[in-house]
């Protein structure tokens, strides 16, 4: 049985649909990536989840216990790290962990004990003492994470955990997650990010105008379009002959020319690379540069939807 | 449990605003200071006023130029004659033209006849003619004012017993010891000073404005986005919510606190021996006030409405209750008996002046009935709205 079961989930906002008939199935120590554009519906997702909106249609079911029958018990299990940043500004990084891991029932050595673990998981240990104020946009974003996990919860959600922030603070953010699930806790990332849900998660789903249009591998979803490979090449002397040659080749689908580039669409780049190469050198194009690139996400979406992830 | 942890953090939180600190508890010492210094004058403790005797012409009109009886023995009555200088047997002119010149402070015509028209059923009619000091035209204009009343009151007695033929004798005012009892306000025989009253006035209209404490945390919770995480978490509304307003009344009695001892140790202001009416009127002014922040942040969209909304109704009470001066208009003076200030101030006022408990508890009730009523409308509206970070 899925750990996180979301059935049939509907939630509307005056006539506007905003989840439409969403159905998910989340396993135990995953990290699920949930992917989509801003407005797509995964943040509405995440607060039925969590409880913090009404479902107007169907169920969720975490760990068993359904949002609606339970919800402390469900909230109990959930970490929630929010998109916003959700601190007391003037408050030490200590105190704010501290008081929200009170109210997630810890006290006395344990409490002392889990919010220095959390602080030393995002490092921010040596900062302790220090208000939000003082820290950079990274370092928020690390406390915001400690404040979620000091109970230990079987669930994480990450809500775009790495808006707004530096290269370094990202790589860590990501590293955390990954060390959060080995520890076993089950994650669900959501982004609009394709390269940080590719990067992490085991399984992902792909949300568009509050509907799941794909969900599964990352394998499995490139899978399920017929999506072709490409080749780029940047060449001396290419002439319309070479790009002639090449459109006629049984193996590549199309071939699109600009000065020194050309893009290659072809099923396999790795079956026809050579016969590419071979046209070149007989018309004696001196090749610069040559890149093989698979479908990603991001050309998934595309392909889905006709729009980009950050359309 | 939970509802202590966030009281708690929530002073923890306060106390760290500078600018709080300031608005609480040195803004209101130093405002009692300055108005209790600056309209002392106003208030009867500032100065006894001392009465000198009035210089008061009688003129007897009419035939046989006697003075009735009944006037002559109140005129003689020790202690009224201790208040009055008095000159006998003077021309309506005469003393027309010495009360122009200043000679005279007062003058009282009486009739001749005022004995007979009284035990034939009349009513006792003096003529005052007034002089030029204000101060000693209300004092003629009591003490003689007083007779009327009195002779009158007493002559409607011996018709109403002559009515049920019980018979009797029209009753000598004169029976009556002293028609003129030197008072004082308060059992304690003090009355409060200027500094007692904008104690008293300043404590109510801060304690309210305590108030904006919790408007403006319910508001920055919304708006810090603390406020979704701490409703992703295993707690109901009503802890956060409950929380929230017992750590804001927390820092309210301490603020009530430090505005009692410091104007009693820096100013001596007495704030009579009702410790615990004291108290109970602390907590009811502090509940009023949170359940009016309450009632207008709950039914607000921002935080600037509902600050400008909850400022312009403090501000409207403390003024129609006469919590910044004492008002004369008899208008607003009904009005302000509709406010929480109005019944704080009277208990409070009247717990300086040693009132008896039985007079205290008066007021105290009436601003208890107030507070319930809030109590009710917040419980209403929260039930109604309520509070959370998707509303």
């Amino acid at each position: 049985m899925a750990f996180l079961q979301a059935q049939d989930v509907v939630k509307r906002y005056g006539s506007k649909l905003s989840v439409d008939h969403l159905n998910l199935n989340i396993h135990e120590g995953e990290i699920f990536g949930l992917l989509g554009p801003n407005g797509a519906g995964k943040s509405t997702t995440i607060n039925m989840i969590c409880g913090l909106l009404k479902i107007d249609q169907g169920s969720i079911e975490v760990d068993g216990l359904s949002i609606e029958d339970s919800p402390l018990e469900v909230k109990r299990r959930i970490g929630l790290v929010p998109q916003d940043l959700a601190l007391y500004e003037n408050m030490t990084a200590a105190d704010n962990v501290t008081f929200f891991a009170k109210l997630y029932g810890l006290r006395g050595k344990l409490l002392k004990e889990r919010v220095e673990e959390a602080l030393s998981f995002v490092g921010l240990l040596d900062r302790a003492k220090d208000t939000p104020s003082t820290f950079s946009g990274g370092m928020k974003r690390r406390l915001n994470i400690a404040c979620a996990i000091t109970h230990r919860p079987k669930l994480i959600i990450m809500d775009e955990p790495t808006v707004g922030i530096d290269p370094q603070s990202r790589n860590h953010i990501l590293e955390s997650v990954r060390k959060l699930n080995e520890m076993g806790s089950t994650v669900i990332y959501t982004s609009h990010y394709m390269e940080e849900v590719a990067a992490i998660s085991s399984r992902v789903a792909i949300m568009d105008k509050g509907r799941v249009i794909a969900c599964g591998t990352q394998q499995e979803l490139k899978e399920q379009v017929a999506q072709e490979e490409k080749i780029l090449l940047t060449a001396d002397g290419i002439t319309p002959d070479v790009v002639h040659e090449l459109n006629m080749h049984p193996g590549i689908t199309r071939v699109l020319h600009e000065g020194p580039l050309l893009e290659i669409y072809l099923p396999s780049a790795q079956n026809n690379l050579q016969d590419v190469l071979f046209i070149c050198n007989q018309h004696e194009a001196v090749i610069q540069s040559i890149k093989c690139e698979e479908p990603d996400l991001e050309t998934l979406f595309l392909s889905l939807t006709g729009r980009t992830l950050r359309d | 449990m939970n509802i202590r942890t966030i009281a708690w953090y929530e002073l923890k939180r306060l106390s760290r605003h500078r600018t709080v600190l300031f608005n609480l508890f040195l803004l209101p010492m130093l405002l009692i200071f300055i108005l209790g210094t600056a309209l002392s004058s106003f208030f009867g403790a500032a100065e006894d006023v001392e009465l000198k005797p009035l210089s008061t012409g009688l003129v007897i009109s009419g035939s046989t130029g006697d003075l009735p009886a009944s006037f002559e023995a109140f005129i003689e009555n020790p202690e009224i004659a201790s208040m009055l200088n008095l000159e006998r047997s003077l021309t309506r002119a005469e003393a027309e033209s010495r009360l122009r010149s200043g000679e005279l402070e007062f003058v009282v015509v009486v009739p001749d006849h005022l004995d007979d028209r009284m035990f034939s059923g009349g009513s006792a009619e003096l003529e005052l003619l007034l002089g030029k000091d204000s101060v000693q035209n209300l004092v003629g204009e009591s003490l003689f004012g007083s007779y009327m009343d009195e002779a009158n009151s007493r002559q409607a007695l011996f018709m109403t017993a002559a009515a049920e033929g019980q018979g009797g004798d029209s009753v000598s005012i004169t029976e009556r010891p002293a028609y003129v009892n030197a008072g004082q306000l308060g059992g304690q025989g003090e009355s409060y000073s200027a500094v007692q009253y904008y104690a008293a006035s300043m404590m109510i209209m801060f304690l309210l404005n305590s108030g904006m404490m919790v408007s403006s945390s319910l508001y920055s919770e919304k708006e810090d986005h603390t406020l979704y995480r701490l409703q992703s978490m295993p707690l109901s509304g009503r802890e956060i919510f409950g929380g929230k307003i017992l750590g804001c009344s927390l820092i309210t009695f301490a603020q009530a606190g430090i505005i009692i001892l410091g104007s009693n140790l820096l100013y001596g202001v007495n704030w009579g021996n009702h410790v615990w009416l004291l108290i109970l009127v602390c907590v009811l002014i502090s509940i009023a006030s949170m359940t009016i922040a309450a009632v207008v942040s709950l039914m607000t969209s921002s935080a600037a409405t509902a600050s400008g909304i909850i400022q312009a109704v403090i501000i409207a009470m403390t003024f129609l209750s006469g919590g910044f001066t004492p008002l004369p208009v008899d208008i607003i003076r009904t009005l302000g008996e509709f406010t929480v200030n109005h019944w704080a101030l009277q208990g409070i006022l009247r717990m300086m002046l040693g009132a008896g408990t039985s007079e205290v508890l008066a007021c105290v009730g009436i601003l208890g009935a107030i507070s319930l009523g809030l109590t009710a409308a917040a419980l209403i509206v929260y039930r109604k709205v309520g509070y959370s970070y998707h509303a």
